[in-house]
């Protein structure tokens, strides 16, 4: 017995440095440690790019699985993993951590979670996008809007914080955003008739530090846009994760679709911050400012999409931008230190607004809301994209998004609010098969055009991922992990993963040798170069 | 925030609980205000399938009282939230429980109302499916035949006469549809796809299978053919089109009628 014992600690000294320290230092300086994986989007400013240089258009035609972990929750996964020296940290489908050893797949300790049997998810499932680390601590949301702080080594619980009701349908599927002592966490459940928010907990004693509601209460600035009680049940959630820049201090989050979704006539106005970027101060939880993509939206267009972060110059002026691929068919560039709109574009053939006014305010076509015969409009409730992640590449400057091309008719109802029930007030009718399509697209973010397009076979599900070696990774529905030329949207490479694919790629190393993962169904595959890397030792 | 739909099937959120829930008896009736409720729910969730009042489209006709997939009320409720998996039957997650039993009810009342009327000889229609008709060079029907197309052992308990004749006359009309769970569907069953291959080859067959870079095709044949999309020179999709022929005018009208009611008969196992 003792032999055994020493045996495997030999054995977990030597192949695991298996203390993950995490402090905030590394989390400011991703790019310093390319071979780590260590937010949900990669780095802070959301650009889901590895600077890792080993796979490239060259060899990625050797690309071949290395290993595969198969969840034990059935249940397509949608989560980001992150990998923090040698260990990957995952979320399977409800929401059950598990971290493995990120060379073979092999278990190193799972965090069963455990929802109630009466769970409210109106308009999802209990599907989970993944954990935040910060220190020596991970952390994930729960499906019943609890935030859980896991012990990295043991995945044992530190602390457990009750975020929002879940019989009135808040829930929790993002990944929480941790830096800098904080945990911020999105919410869901707009569809249910909650009032959204964004909350910035205590990383060491789970204690809220702040909450910003996304919903004005009368009085507070936005409540102008609202009228009688409909803010009360006005939606906003915020349930993809966002992004944060440190020189600024300042987190900025997509929000989502008034409630209800599709009868308007409930709440006359702009029924602000639905459908928004806003930029919180991440010290007071206080709004510094706020864009609305598409005002008293009734099509289920959240602006849940990843606000993505970089710098440049615009007409000459050195900018610090915030750029997002909105769901409602526009491009959106704006400055992230003032908020000022600086461009918009469509990227997909979208009929509902004619463009964007100088403020970026979309100037609506005719007859475009929801009616009781139905209203043809594209782009569909899915939207042009979705929740699932753009990518930006420092190395070609392009911004990569993965657009739906679907249209569908809208129809409006009436609806009444009662707590823990759809609030959605009518519905849609797809036109999808062979008459929807998608596109990966490379978008010059500094003029919103595209640059490459690659068709794909039906509107996606999966985000994208750019590498340091000119590399682009995406996901089908059909189950096709694929790779493209990040230069020429050449395809390089594909491999039939066996599962539809609703999720974001990422990439890591370990010891020399460059790994890209994907989750597709109920696995995790991970794929890396035929042979030794160049460099590694044996 | 809808991550997942129903695919294209229409779900309209019913403002308010219905007037008077059903209540747990066998045979409720239904009437007035309760009863203008249940049918518009009905057409709003499942006519487009089933036919205004039920009288069957791409979906069974309920005008029969005996459901095979729902034999008591519960199976019903349960079918109707749960869905059928591998057909096209989704679940309706936006139904409540009660509303499933109201449902359930009126598709009951439905079963009660007498059957669709088929004029033709079902003897003279079988010896035109075995003969002339040379439908089991495509079909299958109680094991025999080739099974790529539909198998019509027991296509009268699915389909009703009207669309059996109509997909007689013309096959393109109403394609079938792959079942879920493709959350992009529906896709239809036969898409006639003609190819060039790399060697000039013409292919033509209806789609088993298409992703961004493979297609797999079945010509008319039988023969299946795996392609690598990059390797064809041409690729011509016809949607609208079908591998079946025409009977319009192989067949007179008391053939077709003959034909119709023979496919009608065919109730598979009881």
């Amino acid at each position: 017995m003792r032999r055994t014992l020493s045996a495997a600690a030999t054995l977990a000294a030597a192949a695991l440095p298996l203390l993950a320290q995490v402090p905030d230092a590394r989390l400011r300086d991703v790019r310093r440690e390319p071979a780590n994986w260590l937010t949900y989007s990669g780095d802070f400013g959301a650009q889901r790019y590895s600077p890792l240089a080993q796979i490239t258009p060259a060899n990625v035609g050797s690309l071949r699985p290395a290993w595969v972990y198969q969840a034990t929750e059935s249940g397509a996964m949608q989560a980001s993993p992150l990998v923090v020296d040698g260990v990957m940290y995952l979320t399977e489908f409800r929401g059950h951590v598990v971290a493995l050893d990120a060379r073979s797949g092999r278990v190193l300790w799972r965090y069963q979670q455990t929802l109630p049997e009466k769970l409210l998810t109106l308009g999802f499932g209990p599907t989970n996008r993944g954990v935040a680390v910060l220190d020596s601590t991970v952390f994930v949301g729960t499906a019943d809007a609890r935030l859980v702080a896991l012990d990295a080594r043991s995945g044992a619980v530190r602390w457990t914080a009750a975020v929002a009701d879940n019989a009135l349908g808040y829930a929790i599927t993002a990944a929480p955003l941790a830096f800098g002592g904080l945990v911020v966490i999105g919410i869901s459940g707009a569809e249910a008739g909650i009032r959204g928010f964004l909350d910035a907990y205590d990383a060491r004693t789970g204690e809220r530090r702040w909450r910003f509601h996304t919903i004005p209460a009368p009085g507070e600035p936005g409540s102008e846009t609202w009228s009688g009680d409909a803010w009360k049940t006005g939606g906003g959630s915020t349930w993809v994760t966002g992004s944060y820049d440190p020189a600024l201090n300042v987190v900025y989050w997509g929000v989502g679709n008034p409630g209800p979704d599709w009868n308007g006539d409930l709440r006359p106005g702009d029924n602000l911050f639905t459908c928004s970027l806003i930029a919180i101060d991440a010290a007071t939880g206080r709004l510094r400012w706020h864009f609305q993509y598409t005002p008293h939206d009734t099509h289920d267009w959240d602006a849940s999409q990843i606000p993505v972060l970089f710098d440049g110059k615009f007409k000459g002026k050195p900018r610090r931008f915030v750029a997002m691929a909105n769901r409602n068919g526009f491009y959106y560039l704006l400055d992230r230190v003032t908020g000022e709109f600086l461009l918009g574009e469509p990227y997909i053939r979208q009929d509902w607004a004619e463009g964007l006014d100088p403020k970026g305010r979309p100037i609506l076509r005719p007859n475009t809301e929801p009616t009781e015969e139905g209203t043809p409009l594209t782009p569909n409730l899915h939207g042009a994209t979705n929740w699932y992640s753009p990518a930006f590449s420092p190395g070609t400057g392009l911004l990569y998004v993965a657009s739906r091309q679907m249209s569908s008719r809208y129809f409006k109802a009436p609806v009444t609010y009662e707590p823990g029930r759809f609030f959605m007030g009518g519905g849609e009718t797809e036109f999808g098969g062979d008459s929807a399509q998608g596109a990966v697209q490379a978008l010059d973010p500094l003029s919103g055009k595209a640059r490459w397009r690659f068709p794909l076979f039906s509107p996606p599900w999966a985000g994208l991922l750019a590498t340091g070696g000119g590399l682009v990774f995406g996901g089908t529905n059909e189950g096709v992990f694929f790779s493209l030329d990040a230069a020429s949207g050449r395809p390089l490479w594909h491999f039939q993963t066996g599962a539809m694919i609703q999720a974001n790629p990422i990439a890591y190393a370990i010891g020399g040798r460059q790994y890209v993962a994907i989750a597709a169904g109920g696995t995790l595959q991970v794929f890396s170069l035929v042979g030794s890397p160049p460099g590694a030792s044996p | 925030m809808r991550l997942l739909s129903l695919s294209s099937l229409i779900w309209l959120a019913i403002a308010a609980p219905l007037a008077g829930q059903a209540d747990s008896a066998s045979d409720p009736v239904l009437a007035g205000a309760e009863l203008a409720a249940v049918e518009r729910l009905f057409v709003s969730q499942c006519a487009r399938c089933h036919g205004m009042g039920g009288t069957g489209g791409i979906a069974p006709s309920f005008r029969q009282p005996k459901l095979r997939r729902a034999p008591t009320d519960d199976a019903m409720v349960r079918v109707i939230l749960s869905g059928i998996p591998g057909t096209a039957m989704a679940g309706f997650w936006n139904l409540s429980e009660d509303e499933a039993r109201q449902l359930t009810a009126y598709v009951r009342s439905l079963g009660r109302l007498p059957p669709e009327r088929v004029p033709g000889d079902s003897g003279r229609g079988r010896a035109l499916y075995a003969g002339p008709g040379n439908c089991s060079t495509c079909h299958i029907l109680a094991g025999d035949g080739a099974g790529w197309a539909p198998d019509l052992t027991d296509v009268g308990r699915r389909l009703n006469a009207a669309f059996l004749r109509r997909a007689l006359i013309e096959p393109g009309a109403d394609q079938p549809v792959l079942p879920l769970p493709s959350v992009h569907g529906p896709y239809p069953a036969y898409l006639v796809i003609e190819v060039t291959t790399g060697s000039g080859k013409t292919l033509s067959g209806t789609r088993v299978s298409e992703d961004d870079f493979t297609l797999v095709l079945r010509a008319v044949d039988g023969r299946l053919h795996s392609l690598e999309k990059t390797s064809l020179k041409a690729l011509r999709k016809l949607p609208g089109q079908s591998p079946m022929p025409s009977y319009a005018t192989a067949f007179s009208a008391e053939q077709l009628d003959d034909l119709v009611a023979y496919l009608a008969s065919l109730k598979g196992e009881q």
